[in-house]
């Protein structure tokens, strides 16, 4: 603007990083076009000694000191001591950015070219290494608040960008202004705090009709000493994210500020929306810190909203006529999508060009991803064969449509909705209804339910397959612990048919079988989590992949397996978490994601925890701990002698060879697995992963010995008699410590170029290995050998279909089931839907649980000794808890023939699953699960589901609402949104209605808030670790461990 | 690598020891208790058969000595309450706990007298009597008093062992069923037959009908048979004169298993000898007649190795009107098998005929006859291992009650040669207890 020679006030703002400053003075010293005048702007307490700023000699530099706390105020208070020359410019420096020698050669060059600029801006280099580019100028994308810088990151100056000048933004530290502009635009705005002032300050300058433009060839060291946190320079590299939150915030505040005034609001909603978006992001990479600064974003908007309006203000009067000068050079949508594409596969291509093999290595490597996928592939047809061998003949039922049954199992023709329910409320409807400890079993169904075919199906898929899965699990696991395929393929045969999963399958003890399906992936991820998992050994002795990389999405599949492993198995929470624990500490990478492997599983158990807690002391305080949710059956216990070879119950004798066959068999696989592990301690190789495989087998023999002998099944509300624990879960581990020292000590694969001859002890013991495992499989798999389960499978209908129609229409009711064994002992149970399951998990009136006997369907006892022995008065006690039908089991034509001459029951019909009967009332009104019982005595049903009813009831008469199931402080109850008081009818819950009452909408519903407090925290904890799964690492910021 | 290993085989050891010695031993497993409801059953209405009836044509037709019907035919009932019987279809009910139906065919082809207790219906009934033989009848009466409609299946029985047919019908509420089992199984001389009945059951009862060529030769009924068991009595057999115009007395055993059965014949004198009746052996379902000796009314005193079923049957004769058509005119009655030594109440309805008590006891005891009021009728010592026959001087239609152990029948005589015997019967409350208890239904 003035023909005169540019005056060049240099001010170097100070924060107190003496290193750094002693640097940018020496640079400015060194300037070929040396500065005028230069300050040296101390802000605030930042350095109390000026004898700590080093100033180089042949440099005038005047210190001050001055309050503000941010480079504009700092400025302004500096300026307003200063009087004004003529053409002056000011050189805005921080104390880290050092200019380059020619930089303000280069600056007052380009200003002179381009009369109309009022801020010349520098080139961003980094500080260590001046070829690479931080900023070479922003933009900032027109609607929301993305910031793009015009380089890309780490780039290259190889003079790519000389030709560019006006820019939206330069950044201000290095970049000279002209006095007049300052003054104009009232310096930086404070409301942006540290970061995005610049941003705003150009694009206001750009408003009030000055140029923004970039001197590329004028290069400025800029340490980002602020944004990264870094006090000196040795600190390597900094860590931006310490300021992430701070940067975010500021540009969204530029958004809001720079947007119209009705577009705040929205933009504010955006900004809540991505910070959310971006925190799960960030929790998918890991990345913890950033997952809390994502959050803090909106916070920190928000406190700085306050300061809009003067920023609006500020803006509004440097816009000249309302026009929008700087349009042209925001950011396009395709300008961000592209910047975010280059960003990311770059950060990519960079990463995976580190670990890539050579060309020869690469050969190598795909001929043995090649042996490998071919031995798996045998593998899986071999397990499938056995699967079919073993439990074949369930298949062609299953496709028919049947379902599993057994003792153990109950029906499992269970619908999803009923699942849902059971899981969302705690509401367990077996027997005559009551709370829950937990719905955690039922969610671990959910998944199975959502099969093609129900639950029955996935049920029936995973006890079918299960040596299959059990064997592809194994062998996916032995990899992390031995490259050898042969030690693999034996590792999962032997998983596959280990003699407790079978009994298992036969017994339908799901959960022990879903634990020995999982244990091996546990232990994969573990071991992939902190990097301890095997490496291919090449031909050339190198080590594929080089580096040992702990992986943070595998410790949250780990975290996942041991939720789902102690949700199938409670027991096993105590020995894994702290396997895990010493496992963490024992590891010097990433033992900070190692040790969050424990925090769902614990979440998810938190209610047993604390239902033991609670009854610490109290007899039987532990058995939350050692529960067994889902399917379970007594069992004699075992003898240790018998444990210790992995056998839980003797199988039934083997049909081909009595005698020495059937100690083979049940015998076989855990003398095998145990001389391998002990082969292995002896022969000393990976002693760690020996010891700790041993190790870890004394935990799980130790647990199944604890499962066998305590009450894992208490007595409960449907009446079923207490059971002991299974060992089976106990012995997986077991198994599974023993595949891990046998594994881990295994001798190396094929070796190229050496032949099995070679080493003849090694061969000999293999074949012996192998011999006596096929004798076990094909002992396993003899045909006509008997499990000594009784699951079966079975028409998935269990009561008559009449029976049904009237459980399931309104108004709702249950039916009473009775059959009579051969000692003449009438058996009931009471059944609100088709057929009593046991995969919804254990209802439970108290933790630890009431006595046999005390509790639930057992007050139904002398009303159904009254029906068989054909006497009077049954009928009340049946329709005072809502059962409305009664069926007889087929097999039991005496009991038949006792109810057919009851006065009491109305025959309905008579099938293949058994006779009905209809409960006759007095008043003939239907009978009901919820009704309304008038003083008068009437009886008016209400329609209801099993956790509530919302009805609207005409103006009533005083009376009660009476629900037939167990009283409970849980259950609440609305009309027309005023509290009715509960009380208590003969041990069932009723409310009471006044009288005049007046009618209204009756709401009466069941709310557990511990339960639901613990179900929003298990939620939480699984979608955390869900996410956090997803293998997405966030490789920009280069932190790649040794 | 030695002392690794007994390093490890050392922890596992104790490891072992840890958890097998010191874990808690566990609760044992606890099988709910079931509940004893005792219950007080509903008593069920008694049935009687009706009128006996030719198994062609009817009663009361044809003429002469050439007729099977008879004129003059003298039915009566009498029961333990004071309802009036209630006709159902042919036969009648009664709520009371007992009764007795009588009736006297003077003439034809079911001449004779013949008396039966009616019974509330049961599910399972044995009726140890009749046959199908040429010249023989047996009518399946079965009555259902309830309201329920009852599926029965009959299960027949010879002297080959289980007969192949079986018979399966349904009898309504109300309502009464009759078969001619000569039409499902014709020739069994020994029968033996099960009726197994659905819901409440029935009442079943056979009517025994015999000709001799034109000539009755005795009529009666067959009623259930309790006493299925080692050791039995049938009071009441006699007078056997085989020879004579007097008649023959058989008993008749059924063993559901192989078992091996002797009989001993008690008379007024003792024990008589009757060397045929030692060791007899019986194959699973083998129904058999033994003729008993010539003997005065005695008792026969059934031991088997197994529980068995037995039956007395007595014909007696009478000179008939014309010399030209044969010998004697017979009538016959039979005697259930008991064994009342168990020492519960048993009770008969008395009829208005000539009734005698024919009664055994093998120790010395009181045989006290009282009424449900608790007025005694009749006492009478009982000499131990002797059959005593007394007359019973009640007004008809009396209940006697009398209390074990003592096994003894109700005789009833009406001269010339009319015969038949009433089975006293266990009426007391029936106070049963169910066991009950939770369990897991899977199908």
């Amino acid at each position: 603007m003035s023909p005169t020679t540019p005056f060049v006030r240099a001010l170097v703002v100070t924060h107190g990083r003496p290193e750094f400053l002693a640097e940018t003075l020496a640079s400015l010293a060194a300037q070929s076009r040396p500065v005028d005048s230069a300050f040296v702007v101390v802000c605030g307490r930042a350095l109390e000694d000026d004898d700590d700023i080093i100033v180089p000699p042949g440099l005038a530099v005047e210190i001050v000191h001055v309050k503000g706390s941010t480079f504009g105020k700092a400025v302004d208070g500096l300026l307003e001591e200063v009087e004004e020359r003529e053409g002056e410019w000011l050189w805005l420096l921080h104390d880290d950015s050092a200019p380059a020698p020619d930089a303000l050669e280069h600056l007052l060059a380009q200003a002179a070219k381009r009369r109309l600029a009022g801020i010349v801006g520098a080139a961003q280099v980094r500080w260590e290494d001046s070829t690479r580019l931080v900023n070479i100028g922003t933009t900032v994308s027109r609607r929301g608040a993305r910031r793009l810088s015009l380089a890309e990151g780490d780039d290259l100056d190889q003079g790519q960008h000389y030709e560019m000048e006006d820019v939206l933004a330069v950044g201000l530290a290095g970049a000279i202004v002209t006095r007049g502009v300052w003054k104009r635009l009232g310096g930086t705005d404070p409301a942006y705090g540290r970061f995005g002032d610049s941003a705003d300050f150009c694009r206001r300058a750009w408003r009030a009709g000055y140029d923004v433009v970039i001197a590329p060839r004028a290069r400025v060291r800029h340490a980002q000493a602020s944004l990264a946190h870094r006090a000196t320079p040795a600190d390597a590299g900094g860590d931006a994210r310490a300021t992430h939150a701070s940067r975010r915030a500021a540009e969204w505040y530029h958004a809001i500020a720079w947007s119209p005034v009705w577009l705040g609001p929205a933009l504010f909603a955006w900004c809540v929306a991505s910070s959310l978006t971006r925190a799960t992001l960030r929790l998918t990479s890991s990345d913890l810190r950033l997952v809390a600064a994502e959050l803090r974003v909106p916070l920190i908007l928000w406190a700085r909203s306050g300061r809009l309006p003067a920023s609006r203000l500020a803006i509004r009067r440097v816009s000249k006529g309302g026009e929008r000068v700087e349009d042209p050079l925001l950011a396009t949508a395709g300008d961000v999508f592209r910047f975010l594409r280059t960003r990311e596969l770059g950060a990519f291509e960079a990463w995976r060009a580190e670990s890539r093999p050579s060309d020869f290595q690469h050969r190598e490597l795909a001929s043995l991803a090649t042996r490998r996928r071919w031995t798996l592939g045998g593998l899986a047809v071999f397990m499938l064969a056995i699967s079919l061998a073993l439990f074949g003949t369930w298949y062609a039922p299953l496709a028919r449509g049947e379902a599993l049954v057994g003792a153990a199992l109950g029906t499992t023709h269970v619908s999803t909705a009923e699942l849902w329910l059971r899981v969302f409320t705690g509401w367990s409807d077996a027997g005559l209804g009551s709370g829950s400890l937990d719905g955690s079993f039922a969610a671990l169904m959910l998944p199975f339910s959502l099969v093609p075919g129900g639950l029955g199906m996935g049920i029936g898929l995973l006890l079918l397959l299960s040596p299959l899965l059990a064997a592809l699990s194994a062998w996916f696991a032995a990899g992390a612990a031995t490259r050898s395929l042969v030690a693999r393929t034996l590792a999962a045969v032997l998983w596959g048919v280990w003699p407790a999963l079978i009994q298992s399958v036969s017994d339908g003890r799901v959960g022990a079988v879903i634990v020995h399906l999982l244990l091996p992936l546990f232990a994969l991820a573990v071991a992939r989590s902190i990097g301890i998992e095997r490496r291919d050994r090449l031909a050339d002795g190198a080590i594929f992949p080089p580096s040992r990389l702990g992986s943070p999405s595998a410790a949250a599949v780990a975290s996942l397996a041991l939720a789902v492993i102690t949700v199938a198995s409670p027991v096993l929470l105590l020995p894994l978490v702290l396997a895990v624990v010493v496992v963490a500490l024992s590891s010097t990478v990433h033992w900070r994601f190692a040790l969050t492997i424990p925090l769902p599983a614990v979440v998810l158990q938190g209610p047993a925890l604390a239902a033991a807690w609670h009854g610490w002391g109290t007899a039987g305080w532990f058995s939350p701990l050692v529960r067994e949710d889902g399917p379970a059956l007594a069992s004699a216990p075992a003898s240790g002698w018998d444990l210790l070879w992995g056998v839980a119950q003797h199988p039934p004798v083997w049909p081909g060879f009595p005698g020495a066959g059937t100690v083979v068999l049940t015998y076989g696989a855990g003398v095998l697995l145990v001389a391998a592990a002990l082969a292995a301690l002896a022969s000393g190789r990976s002693a760690g992963a020996v010891a700790s495989g041993w190790a870890l087998a004394l935990a799980g023999l130790a647990v199944a010995a604890v499962s066998e002998r305590t009450v894992a099944v208490v007595a409960g509300p449907d009446g079923r008699s207490v059971a002991n624990g299974w060992a089976g879960p106990g012995l997986s581990l077991l198994g599974l410590g023993l595949l891990c020292a046998a594994c881990a000590a295994a001798p190396p694969g094929w070796t190229p170029g050496v032949a099995w001859r070679a080493r003849p002890l090694r061969a000999v013991g293999g074949g012996l290995v192998i011999g006596v495992l096929a004798v076990y499989v094909g002992g396993a798999v003899w045909p006509g050998r008997a499990f000594g389960g009784d699951v079966h499978p079975s028409v998935p209908t269990v009561l008559p279909l009449v029976a049904t129609l009237e459980q399931r229409s309104q108004p709702i009711s249950r039916s009473l089931v009775l059959w009579q064994d051969e000692a003449g002992l009438v058996k009931y149970t009471v059944e609100a839907t088709d057929g009593s399951t046991t995969l919804t998990g254990r209802g439970a009136t108290t933790w630890p649980a009431a006595p046999v006997g005390g509790t639930g369907t057992s007050v139904l006892a002398p009303a159904i000794g009254l029906l068989a022995g054909v006497g009077d008065g049954a009928s009340d006690l049946l329709v005072a808890w809502g059962i409305s039908t009664v069926v007889v089991a087929p097999g039991s034509p005496a009991l038949e023939s006792q109810l057919l001459r009851s006065p009491e029951l109305s025959l309905i019909g008579a099938s293949d699953l058994g006779r009905s009967w209809r409960v006759k009332t007095d008043d003939g009104v239907p009978v009901a699960r919820a009704w309304i019982q008038t003083d008068l005595g009437e009886r008016v049903p209400l329609s209801s589901t099993p956790v509530g009813l919302t009805e609207s009831i005409p103006a009533a008469a005083s009376g009660r609402v009476i629900l037939a199931v167990p009283a409970d402080a849980r259950w609440s109850a609305t009309l027309d949104g005023r509290a009715l008081s509960p009380t208590e009818a003969d041990g069932r819950q009723a409310f009471a209605l006044g009288g005049g009452s007046g009618g209204g909408v009756l709401r009466v519903g069941y709310y557990d808030s511990a339960y639901r407090a613990w179900w929003w925290a298990g939620v939480v904890a699984l979608l955390w670790a869900v996410a956090s799964s997803i293998p997405l690492h966030d490789r920009r910021f280069g932190r790649q461990s040794p | 690598m030695i002392g690794r290993t007994l390093a490890g085989v050392a922890a596992a050891l104790a490891a072992f020891w840890l958890a097998v010695v010191v874990a808690p031993q566990g609760a044992p497993q606890d099988v709910p208790k079931p509940v004893v409801v005792p219950v007080h059953a509903a008593a069920l209405p008694i049935a009687c058969p009706g009128s006996l009836s030719i198994p062609v044509g009817s009663v009361g037709g044809g003429e002469g000595f050439m007729g099977s019907g008879s004129k003059d035919v003298r039915e009566s009932t009498f029961t333990s309450g004071v309802d009036t019987p209630v006709a159902t279809d042919g036969g009648w009910t009664s709520t009371s706990s007992l009764a007795t139906e009588i009736e006297r065919v003077p003439g034809g082809d079911i001449a004779g007298l013949s008396a039966l207790a009616c019974l509330a219906p049961r599910t399972e009934t044995w009726l140890v009597g009749g046959s199908t033989a040429l010249g023989s009848s047996a009518r399946l009466v079965l009555t259902n008093p309830t309201g329920v409609a009852s599926d029965v299946t009959v299960s027949l029985y010879g002297p080959a062992g289980k007969v192949d047919q079986s018979l399966s019908m349904a009898v309504g509420p109300h309502s009464q069923t009759t078969t001619l089992l000569e039409g499902v199984s014709a020739g069994l001389a020994t029968l033996t037959t099960r009726v197994e009945a659905t819901a409440a059951g029935v009442t079943a009862v056979i009517q025994d009908s015999r000709l001799n060529g034109f000539l009755p030769a005795g009529t009666d009924w067959v009623v259930a048979n309790e006493g299925l068991g080692e050791s039995l009595q049938i009071p009441g057999i006699g007078p056997s004169e085989p020879d004579g115009i007097g008649g023959a007395s058989w008993v008749r055993i059924f063993s559901p298993e192989d078992a091996t059965v002797t009989l001993t014949l008690v008379s007024a004198l003792g024990v008589e000898p009757w060397p045929a009746a030692q060791g007899l052996q019986l194959r699973a379902g083998q129904v058999i007649d033994i003729q008993v000796p010539p003997t005065a009314v005695s008792t026969v005193l059934v031991d088997a190795s197994k529980p068995i079923l037995a039956a007395g049957y007595t014909t007696t004769g009478r000179a008939p009107d014309d010399p030209l058509q044969g010998v004697a005119l017979r009538d016959s009655m039979w005697v259930n098998g008991q064994s009342h030594l168990a020492g519960r109440s048993y009770s008969v309805v008395v009829p208005h005929y000539a009734v005698s008590a024919v009664i055994y006891s093998p120790t010395a005891t009181t045989f006290t006859a009282a009424d449900p009021s608790g007025r005694v009728w009749v006492t009478f010592a009982v000499p131990a291992g002797q059959t005593r026959e007394i007359p019973l001087g009640v007004p008809s239609g009396t209940t006697l009650q009398v209390e074990g152990p003592i096994a003894w029948s109700v005789r009833v005589v009406d001269p010339p040669g009319f015969i038949t015997a009433i089975q006293p019967e266990d009426v007391g409350p029936v106070d049963t207890v169910v066991r009950v208890a939770p369990g897991f239904y899977v199908p």
